[in-house]
């Protein structure tokens, strides 16, 4: 049976939703983008009301916020107790082997599968290569379970091979319809064409507003520049690979 | 702190060693590797072969020249993964070039470090910018993989860096001082790099196409990227700064590039260093912005700014 999470960073859009099984609450690819405290608690107790599982979302660390997502993973688990946390920075993950309550998932920017957004003719021996799931080697899942690793995430999966979670003991989840190609610290909606940028300590969050398509021959879909993420919407043919061997699905719907 | 120059011919040693290299980077590329794999997967994150040694006779010239000037080459391996099928060979790769008197090895993969490891392979790792460190936390996580110097990406502020270096007093680091700037945080960007002209899909030409909310700055901004001529990018007024933040390594990029280009931002930081000790802390970002101009013959920008963050201006 295949569960769906919604993955939201506010509480505005859950009303609209229709029925979800599970919230991702948090951010990823932007640490400004996570919500603090005074959201997440509103949201864990909503899925506490609705008898629904909740797990939140926690993005790349830069140094200069390391100490308030510290702060918060730690004032965190002491309301909620137990909870799983999707990590996507090894760092914070670190950090977390100090906190025993919180059950660590990989999240989709650790696990570095590639993002085939870029139009190129791979040979039969490219394509398996690029149909590694990274971190599903029995060698390495191994050592991620020994220390409290249950789930590995991945974008929408395009030319994985799903299987190879089999050979692991982690669950793996996908996340539609958008994959995150790549990150920059030098987001385009928080540009001043007069000194640059100066939003590495704080952001007035501009990117929700602004979005943009990018288009090039050498691409096969247009790059969706959303703040500091280039987004690709994912490709077609992953309905028969997702329903056997992924046991998650995350919808992302306010990923624009 | 010391100039890590890359290297793709033994002719550009003697050249570089003159300019002010203090120590080398090199991939390699084998005959076996692209008998079995291809160059998209190759053990190296340059998937071009210009990028890489792709003759062992060459390395192993290369490596003795090396030995014989007393400067330290390391070999990349910083793929962000490898497949089941590549451990094997790569394994074997390295115990060669441990017998060509190779100094270390710039790694990205965990398995790789972990195999390396159980292996018994006694060999100095230092991790590439694609296993991205970006908080003090990460740095100490790799350094249970047995990681000895890590590559700092070129997304992190001067403070910053200064923190992670305090927390981990155990580490050396290393940043990019000259050459190719990354848009993205490396380890997080899964764009190929395969275009015959090097020119990558983060800095290619787009047709931008504004959705209704979009503003006219969002526009400008992206565009501003695709005309940067990023190979010209420069960190040379940081330098006072690294060096209180005790980095040790100095990265210039560009394997590929020709030699020309790799001697000139050798002198570039070599001229900056020695500005470093002669000119006062005050005045030392003025004279690298006229140093970087009269190399350049054009001025710095936040797009070719190592540490835009703090004003280049």
């Amino acid at each position: 049976m295949t569960e769906w999470a919604v993955f939201l960073n506010n509480l505005d859009s859950i009303a609209k939703l229709p029925d979800y099984d599970a919230l991702y609450f948090g951010a990823d690819y932007c640490p400004h983008l996570m919500p603090g405290l005074a959201e997440i608690i509103p949201a864990y107790e909503e899925c506490q009301r609705l008898d629904r599982p909740f797990t939140l979302v926690t993005p790349l660390c830069f140094e200069v916020v390391r100490p308030r997502f510290e702060s918060l993973l730690a004032e965190f688990v002491n309301l909620v107790q137990t909870a799983e946390v999707v990590v996507n920075d090894w760092g914070l993950f670190e950090y977390m082997q100090g906190l025993p309550q919180l059950t660590p998932v990989i999240g989709r920017l650790l696990t570095r599968a590639k993002r085939f957004g870029q139009a190129l003719s791979l040979s039969e021996t490219d394509k398996s290569h690029f149909a590694t799931l990274p971190l599903a080697h029995p060698h390495i899942s191994g050592w991620l379970k020994k220390l409290g690793v249950t789930r590995l995430e991945v974008d929408s999966g395009e030319g994985l091979d799903f299987r190879q979670i089999d050979e692991t003991n982690l669950k793996l989840s996908v996340y539609l319809p958008y994959s995150v190609v790549s990150v920059t610290r030098y987001c385009s909606a928080a540009y001043d064409p007069e000194c640059g940028w100066r939003n590495y300590r704080d952001c007035a969050k501009a990117c929700r507003e602004n979005v943009i398509y990018l288009a090039n021959p050498e691409l096969t879909r247009p790059l969706i520049v959303k703040g500091c993420a280039r987004l690709l919407e994912s490709g077609p043919g992953l309905d028969k690979e997702l329903e056997t061997n992924v046991d998650r699905l995350i919808f992302w719907p306010d990923a624009l | 702190m010391r100039i890590l120059a890359p290297l793709n011919h033994t002719a550009e040693i003697d050249p570089l060693i003159e300019a002010g290299a203090d120590e080398f980077y090199a991939g390699y590329v084998s005959p076996l590797w692209l008998k079995r794999f291809t160059v998209l997967s190759s053990p190296n994150r340059r998937a071009f072969l210009a990028a890489s040694f792709t003759d062992l006779a060459e390395l192993t010239a290369a490596a003795t020249l090396l030995k014989i000037r007393g400067k330290p080459l390391y070999l990349t391996l910083n793929r962000a993964f490898y497949s089941a099928a590549q451990y094997p060979l790569l394994l074997d790769e390295i115990r060669v070039f441990k017998e060509l008197g190779v100094s270390g090895f710039i790694v990205a993969d965990f398995e790789l470090m972990l195999l390396i490891r159980e292996s018994g392979l006694d060999v100095s790792l230092h991790l590439s910018s694609l296993a991205p460190v970006l908080n003090a936390h990460t740095a100490a996580f790799y350094e249970r993989f047995g990681v000895k110097r890590i590559t700092l990406p070129r997304s992190l502020t001067t403070e910053e860096i200064n923190s992670i270096t305090a927390a981990n007093p155990s580490l050396s680091f290393d940043v990019f001082i000259g050459g190719g700037k990354c848009i993205n945080v490396e380890g997080y960007c899964s764009f190929f790099h395969v275009n015959p002209d090097r020119s990558w899909p983060c800095v290619q030409d787009y047709a931008v196409m504004p959705q209704t909310r979009s503003t006219a700055a969002v526009l400008e901004a992206e565009l501003l990227w695709q005309q940067c001529p990023r190979y010209l990018a420069c960190g040379l007024c940081a330098l006072g700064k690294l060096e209180k933040a005790r980095v040790t390594g100095l990265k210039v990029v560009g394997r590929s590039a020709r030699l020309e280009n790799k001697l000139r931002l050798v002198r570039l930081v070599k001229k900056g260093l020695a500005s470093l000790e002669s000119t006062a802390a005050e005045d030392f970002c003025k004279t690298m912005l006229r140093l970087y101009e009269t190399t350049y013959g054009r001025s710095c920008s936040p797009q070719l700014c190592y540490y835009p963050y703090e004003g280049f201006r």
